[in-house]
């Protein structure tokens, strides 16, 4: 069959690195591709510059056989080409109709300077009916969930008659259930003759939709292959360059004389627009446990971990820690009491990219007597500890005294975990401690939670990654709504069930009741 | 009675330069472009306007010589905020502190220590509206004044328009709300907030205009008197929305014109007065922002 | 020194450069040689002893001034209201220094400074304190109050607090006690050390403590700060009331050791804050490089005096050149990692994100 769309020596690089490396790449008309890889691996990299965002550094883009360039996505458009990415390129105050019809705005017949928002909005309905989405053109997006915007976001590109549709991870902000219409939806698409190309990480959706896989890995094609003649593993196996343990050693055993050391109660509040976002979650933790939360993103786990991490404030309901009311506490005095905080966003809230090692090495412990014994920070004494820090986590560095920029995403967090278990914290919090984090780091990762668990440490874990919050917690809360719908024992219960529960289905006991 | 004339007269005549630099600037608001130039550029439109007054009494060629200058200012701005991706506050400040210094560079050559262009008298500006002139209380709103005032009233409903009814109202938005929404569309982005660092530019120079030429066609420096600011402040109070934004500027009119009415009865201190639209501002800022944020739950530094 | 650091030195070199060649261009315009006019400016202010005392001496309150807006920069907050709380410490210390009789003149110029820095502290709270809790910006709020803070001090300078004999706008001359003496000869007075000894302070702080951690990560990153237990909103009132004081020092220490009265153009024109702006972007805002900016700038000031003496060139011409120095300063003639630009984009991609509620 024909090659839709194809590359040849594709290579784009960012000064000395280099995120795509003579890529080879070619779609079929008609098929649904997949593109997997590790995150870091090239693909939205790839997918970038077929869409006109970014300029190759070298090589060429082939079209129906023809050579093309784009020099911006309205080119990439004009030919056909539409790409739906992973965070949403809509304008939250805009109505949907008017977000549909970004760029491509109909203007009034006589006063052709003026908008026609009439029959926008007429178009747009129609637009809706045929691909049979259920949407009103009026609605503002902000008031819409995540999944009515991904469809906002394909209908962009159907309105404007694109023949490849590119889609960046387009289920990892979806419910399971969200998923699966998504996946029906992908496949009328096809049916109606649409090109589709799928970027994505979760092997069941490229088994359950494609036709064909590409996998990438560290900005290299390390194969292509067909559906129906592959499987999980053996993708798995592609996609990391060896063969995944996809458990964690984990013996679950108990320590003696637990005691209490987390106490949640009916704790509740709301995000800037209100709105309830986390909504009367109780729940406790003891010594040498490690307490998981699982769902879906965007059901208020962030929220909690800043309520818990002295980030946020709540409206209601109490937090305990050790006996003692720490409801509302700042960071400081947090951290004081010996909670340790993995925070979600490394970059964000975990560490300063453009300070120093040293000095992102004794964050949250500067005012800390062993720095500064004078009152002035002593150098030598910093520069110990942050090589004390490396040497114990063997985190890999180019340069001691550069910026933390340096560091790769595992390497980065592993730093987060040296400085936050260094100060022998009663209390970790963690959330999504392995997020972005190559293999061999989620292992050491996995492996230091454990360890601090084992030695009668308290954990707080919160992942969207389901298989780690199933493989490492003692008990699993899971929340939905900002709510926790329902708590489970790992031990006890599969994917499936907890997949029920993430998407807010009535908790088990309830059920047999 | 008459008093209540005079303020309501008053006030329109002190919004006017205020509602022509709102008018502008609202649309590099929108563009997510800060303009706090809009001083330097209104003093521009004032100095340029009474400086080719003295020399010609070609009105065409006054108002265009004021509009040239401050495009180019406009120009200057964009290209360093918008291509070079400056800081707007820096430009902004430098720009507010070398007109006045071209201005007494200049005033200091031709050795005065201000310009007056001597043949013009306010008088000869006011156009009265027939029938609504003759109208209680409206009459002294929307008659009797220069033709810049007219122009502010006008714009309010073409930056209505132009903002939300054409693609370059619907792109500067989007431009400043979403960059990478426009930019994943193709929407040149540079090329938007150009046009409304433009646009803003215009309307300084018909502030600029109507603050020096169109009253008693004396310039001195620092005249503008922080109006560029208040203007920034109701932009901010209205979120660059035209109506909202406008009202925003007549508070401060008539705020503006009570202090003046009533200082013949206060004496000395209605000196004072003229604080009173500058911490009204503050005053709304604080009540809006603690408005947006009164569910605000997050520790994070705003 | 490395890259970066030749980068940096480099972005504040040549805006420098490019404004006085531009303003060699005006003065070509105008039929006189730039050669001669710059070699009386720099000449006369830096390379003679009596231009450069005199130099020193102008500089006294431009670097605290400069101090006073670099300390709020680099933790990314923009005081703009310098000139305000300057002009404002300078007429409390002038009250101060009238109206209040003291024997001891160490103890009355000690209450001066204190009542001073007191003024700029006052001043700088309000925006403070709306910033950090209400989430009002900052830098609209402390231009708007510089406006009402001069309308205010023209009110009792040319009211309650006039000097009834002088022909123009002005408050009684301080008491002789409050007067800082001339060191030799020169005009330098015990004021230039005291800046110096700030400008030490402020370094030491600034490189070998926990405040200039704070400052730097509240700049680079406020929400690792806080995240990491730095109280950022507690810290950015304390930033703003540093600045604040020390503004209100710079316009005690200016009305002390060179005015003697308040009169409506007591900090010149652009005033000494604004010039602190400018001072702090040209040394990086760096305690090191606003002390070198600061002797350099006020070498433009006092030339500015020359080149009006000896040349027929206004003044303002100097005024220019200023200006032009902070346009170009506003972009990265070089692109460095870290800057004020990145800064701004950081801060307005902070706002751009809290907006998308949509991801």
């Amino acid at each position: 069959m024909e090659s839709m769309l194809s590359t040849k020596d594709l290579t784009k690089q960012f000064g000395d690195f280099t995120a795509n490396d003579k890529i080879n790449f070619s779609v079929r008309e008609g098929e649904i591709k997949a593109i997997v890889g590790e995150n870091g691996a090239g693909k939205t990299t790839l997918m970038n510059m077929l869409y006109g965002d970014l300029e190759p550094t070298s090589g060429a883009v082939f079209l129906r056989g023809k050579h093309v360039r784009f020099n911006s996505p309205r080119d990439a458009i004009a030919n056909g080409i539409g790409m739906v990415h992973q965070h949403f390129m809509l304008v939250p105050s805009f109505s949907v109709y008017e977000n549909i019809l970004l760029g491509a705005e109909i203007v009034n017949e006589r006063i052709p300077f003026l908008v026609n928002s009439k029959e926008e909005k007429q178009r747009c309905r129609e637009l809706i009916e045929k691909y049979g989405y259920d949407l009103d053109v009026n609605e503002k997006v902000a008031n819409l969930s995540v999944g009515e915007q991904q469809k906002i976001e394909i209908l962009k590109m159907l309105y404007r008659d694109v023949d490849i549709l590119i889609l960046d991870e387009p289920t990892s902000v979806l419910t399971p259930q969200e998923v699966d219409e998504f996946l029906i939806q992908l496949k009328k698409l096809k049916a109606k003759g649409k090109t589709i190309i799928i970027i994505t990480h979760k092997l069941r959706e490229v088994m359950d939709v494609s036709d064909s896989v590409m996998v990438m890995k560290q900005g290299q094609v390390i194969g292509n292959v067909e559906t129906d003649e592959t499987s999980e593993a053996e993708l798995a196996q592609m996609m990391v360059g060896r063969k995944v343990l996809l458990t964690v050693q984990n013996d679950h055993k108990s320590v003696d004389g637990r005691t209490v050391m987390l106490n949640v109660n009916g704790l509740t509040t709301n995000d800037a627009a209100g709105k309830t976002v986390v909504n009367n979650v109780s729940f406790h933790i003891e010594t040498g446990e490690i307490y998981g939360i699982a769902g879906v993103e965007g059901n208020g786990q962030s929220e909690l971990v800043k309520l818990l991490s002295g980030m946020m404030e709540s409206t209601s309901g109490s937090v305990v820690f050790e006996g003692q009311d720490i409801t509302n506490w700042w960071v400081n005095d947090l951290r004081s009491k010996g909670i340790g905080i993995v925070p979600e966003d490394r970059f964000a809230e975990g560490l300063c990219k453009e300070m120093t090692l040293c000095a992102n090495s004794i964050a949250g412990s500067t005012a800390s007597k062993d720095f500064s014994p004078r009152g002035v920070f002593s150098t030598k004494r910093i520069r110990d500890h942050c090589q004390t820090l490396i040497d114990e986590y063997r985190i890999r560095i180019a340069d001691f005294d550069g910026n933390v920029s340096q560091l790769s995403g595992g390497n980065a967090q592993k730093l987060i975990i040296a400085r936050e278990m260094f100060k022998s914290p009663k209390l970790l919090i963690a959330c999504q401690p392995t997020r972005g984090v190559d293999i061999g780091a989620i292992e050491f990762i996995h492996r230091q939670i454990i360890d601090f668990r084992d030695k009668g440490g308290a954990v707080l874990l919160v992942s969207s990654e389901l298989s780690e919050v199933l493989s490492l917690a003692d008990r699993v809360g899971v929340m939905y709504k900002g709510g926790i719908i329902g708590e489970v024992d790992p031990q006890q219960t599969t994917e499936t069930e907890v997949g029920l529960l993430m998407a807010g289905a009535a908790p088990r006991t309830e059920a047999t009741a | 009675m008459d008093l209540l004339n005079r303020i309501l007269y008053d006030a329109v005549y002190h919004m006017t330069p205020i509602l022509l630099c709102v008018l502008g600037g609202l649309f590099a608001y929108k563009a997510g472009v800060l303009n706090i130039a809009l001083e330097g550029m209104m003093l521009a439109g004032s100095f340029i306007s009474v400086l080719v007054a003295m020399y010609t009494q070609n009105a065409l060629l006054i108002y265009l010589s004021s509009i040239f200058v401050c495009v180019v200012l406009g120009l200057v701005f964009a290209f360093l905020a918008v291509n070079k991706r400056g800081n707007v506050i820096i430009i902004g400040l430098a720009i507010n502190m070398i007109i006045p210094a071209v201005a007494g560079f200049v005033l200091q050559t031709m050795g005065v220590p201000n310009l007056t262009a001597k043949w013009i008298n306010p008088a000869m500006f006011r156009i009265d509206i027939p029938l609504i002139k003759d109208i209680p209380i409206l009459g002294r709103l929307f008659s009797g004044h220069p033709l810049g005032t007219y122009i502010s009233f006008f714009m309010i409903f073409v930056a209505a328009v132009l903002l939300y009814k054409t693609k370059f109202g619907i792109y500067t938005r989007v431009v400043g709300e979403r960059p990478l929404a426009a930019k994943s569309l193709g929407i040149r982005s540079n090329l938007y907030a150009t046009l409304a660092i433009l646009i803003g530019a215009l309307l300084c120079a018909v502030a600029g205009l109507n603050l020096s030429y169109e009253r008693l066609g004396i310039y001195t420096n620092g005249m503008t008197a922080g109006r560029g600011f208040i203007a920034i402040a109701a932009i901010y109070c209205g979120k660059g929305e035209p109506v909202k934004s406008s009202l925003y500027a007549f508070i401060f009119g008539i705020a503006r014109a009570l202090a003046i009415n009533l200082s013949i009865r206060a004496g000395g201190v209605a000196a004072l007065f003229d604080i009173i639209p500058y911490l009204l501002m503050i005053i709304i800022l604080a009540i809006n922002s603690g408005f947006q944020i009164r569910n605000y739950r997050m520790r994070t530094y705003w | 020194m490395n890259r970066f650091n030749l980068v940096k030195l480099a972005n504040s070199l040549l805006p420098v450069a490019f404004a006085l060649l531009i303003g060699a261009g005006i003065m070509v315009g105008m039929g006189h040689n730039p050669l001669e006019a710059y070699g009386i400016m720099f000449g006369r202010s830096l390379f003679t002893v009596r231009g450069l005392t005199n130099t020193l001496h102008m500089a006294s309150p431009l670097i605290l001034a400069g101090l006073a807006i670099a300390v709020t920069f680099r933790a990314n907050l923009f005081n703009m209201g310098v000139e305000g709380q300057l002009l404002f410490g300078g007429f409390m210390a002038g009250i101060v220094g009238a109206y209040i009789q003291m024997s001891s003149p160490l103890l009355h110029k000690l209450l001066a400074f204190l009542a001073a820095a007191a003024a700029g502290m006052l001043f700088a709270l309000l925006p403070a304190l709306l910033r950090a809790f209400l989430r009002v910006d900052e830098m609209v709020v402390t231009l708007t109050l510089n406006y009402v803070m001069m309308t205010i001090l023209e009110y009792l300078a040319s009211g309650p607090f006039r000097n009834q004999g002088a022909g123009y706008v002005s408050t009684n001359t301080i008491r002789e006690t409050a007067m800082f003496s001339r060191i030799g000869n020169t005009r330098l007075t015990p004021f230039f050390i005291i800046s110096v000894i700030i400008f030490l302070l402020m370094w030491f702080l600034q490189k070998k403590t926990r405040f200039g951690y704070t400052v730097e990560a509240i700049g680079k990153n406020p929400q690792f700060s806080e995240a990491t237990g730095l109280r950022v909103r507690r810290n950015i009132v304390k930033l703003m009331l540093i600045s604040g004081a020390l503004a209100g020092i710079a316009g005690a220490g200016h009305m002390m050791s060179h005015e003697f009265n308040y009169t409506l153009s007591f900090s010149g024109n652009p005033g000494i804050g604004w010039d602190g702006m400018l001072i702090s972007l040209l040394g990086g805002h760096s305690p090191l490089g606003v002390l070198i900016a600061a002797v350099f700038y006020s070498s433009l000031k006092t030339g500015a005096d020359n080149i009006n003496l000896y040349t027929g060139i206004p003044k303002e011409i100097v005024a220019i050149i200023q200006g032009l120095i902070i346009l170009f300063l506003s972009i990265q003639l070089i692109e460095q990692r870290f800057g004020p630009v990145k800064r701004w984009r950081a801060k307005r991609q902070m706002k751009e994100a809290e907006r998308g509620s949509v991801e």
